[in-house]
């Protein structure tokens, strides 16, 4: 459908639309067949809702406030948790704890490699000779080692 | 003009209407009301189903038709009103907001009720079913009257086909006569929006009316 007539739509279906832009409106249907079908099925739906209307009158019985009350007043007390129940809010909280935990995650491990013991270096292992354990692991050390 | 204005004060017709923001809403006297019932406040509560019962129940009634079922949907609504109002944001006004779960619950009604009834015909048999089906009606029904339910009963399926912002806002067009700047006014959205939402609905209605005529026995929801 055109945008001419998707702007004046609404208000064409409810009879409306002030004369000039009607007039353009059902020149543009008089021209193009296919808005002209879409429109005219459009129609035929919006005809439909009359009978959703003047349904008679439905007067609320005198009891019906005090009823209301009483069944809200019955509801048990809202637990801490119920705002969880909510899908919406249950949702974001889900988000922001794992965004919490990704942060905090990134952040203590980026600190433990900040802190983490390097190894002794050869060097300082032959400085340090007399308080080695033994030769087997001054070896093994030596052998490891990666600058 | 919008059938809600007993309800709630509504710019005369033709004239230009300013977007209402959230915080004008929220400045209101009705705003004031709803942030007491949000506060647990059981008198505003009362208050407003005072206010919109008759609104709510005439909602019902024209789309239920079952004068016995009309007072528990109306129930089933204010509960839900109870228990969600704490989420309500003030981008729409609060009878807009009522109006969208009075519209919802009376579809839910509608559906529970289709299964319950294909529950029921499954346990009779197929002379039985046949037999109910093609029964004349026991009592002389008027044939405007026929043609009416009818018609009610094919819109109702059409509804069911369309999402429940697209059913309310095709409601309070159709139905409660709003035009799309006292839409916008109601509820928060842009008046392009509300265009091209309903112009989409609209869509979807002859789509699925379409596919009811290809298949008549086709049940929608």
């Amino acid at each position: 459908m055109h945008a001419v007539i998707i702007e004046d739509l609404e208000e064409y279906l409810s009879g409306s639309l002030p004369p000039t832009a009607l007039h353009r409106f059902e020149a543009h249907l008089d021209a193009c067949g296919q808005c002209r079908e879409e429109v005219a099925r459009m129609q035929e739906s919006a005809g439909l809702f009359a009978s959703l209307k003047d349904a008679g009158p439905a007067v609320p019985p005198p009891h019906f406030v005090a009823q209301v009350m009483q069944n809200v007043a019955a509801r048990p007390a809202l637990a801490f948790w119920n705002p969880l129940r909510d899908f919406a809010f249950g949702r974001q909280v889900v988000f922001a704890s794992l965004l919490t935990m990704a942060v905090l995650g990134t952040v203590l491990v980026s600190r433990e490699e900040a802190y983490a013991p390097e190894p002794p270096t050869p060097a300082a292992l032959i400085a340090d000779g007399g308080s080695a354990p033994n030769t087997d692991q001054m070896l093994v050390t030596l052998s490891s080692y990666e600058p | 003009m919008g059938t809600l204005s007993g309800t709630l004060p509504l710019p005369a017709f033709g004239t230009t209407v300013s977007v209402r923001t959230r915080v004008d809403y929220l400045n209101t006297q009705e705003g004031a009301l709803v942030r007491r019932a949000q506060a647990g406040e059981e008198a505003a509560f009362r208050e407003i189903v005072e206010k919109y019962q008759s609104k709510v129940f005439s909602i019902i009634h024209g789309i239920v038709r079952q004068r016995n079922d009309v007072e528990d949907i109306a129930q089933q609504v204010f509960a839900k009103v109870y228990v969600s109002i704490r989420n309500f944001d003030f981008r729409s006004s609060l009878i807009t907001w009522i109006y969208k779960i009075t519209v919802n619950e009376c579809f839910d009604y509608l559906r529970k009720r289709k299964v319950r009834k294909l529950v029921y015909e499954s346990d009779l048999s197929e002379d039985e079913v046949r037999r109910v089906e093609n029964a004349e009606p026991t009592v002389d029904r008027h044939p405007a009257a026929d043609q009416s339910l009818a018609s009610r009963d094919y819109v109702l399926k059409l509804l069911s086909r369309v999402s429940e912002e697209e059913r309310m806002l095709l409601m309070l067009k159709e139905v409660e006569g709003y035009s799309v700047e006292e839409l916008a006014a109601q509820t928060g959205m842009n008046e392009n929006t509300i265009k091209v939402k309903l112009f989409r609905a609209r869509q979807k209605l002859v789509k699925a009316a379409q596919r009811l005529d290809r298949s008549p026995g086709l049940v929608a929801g």
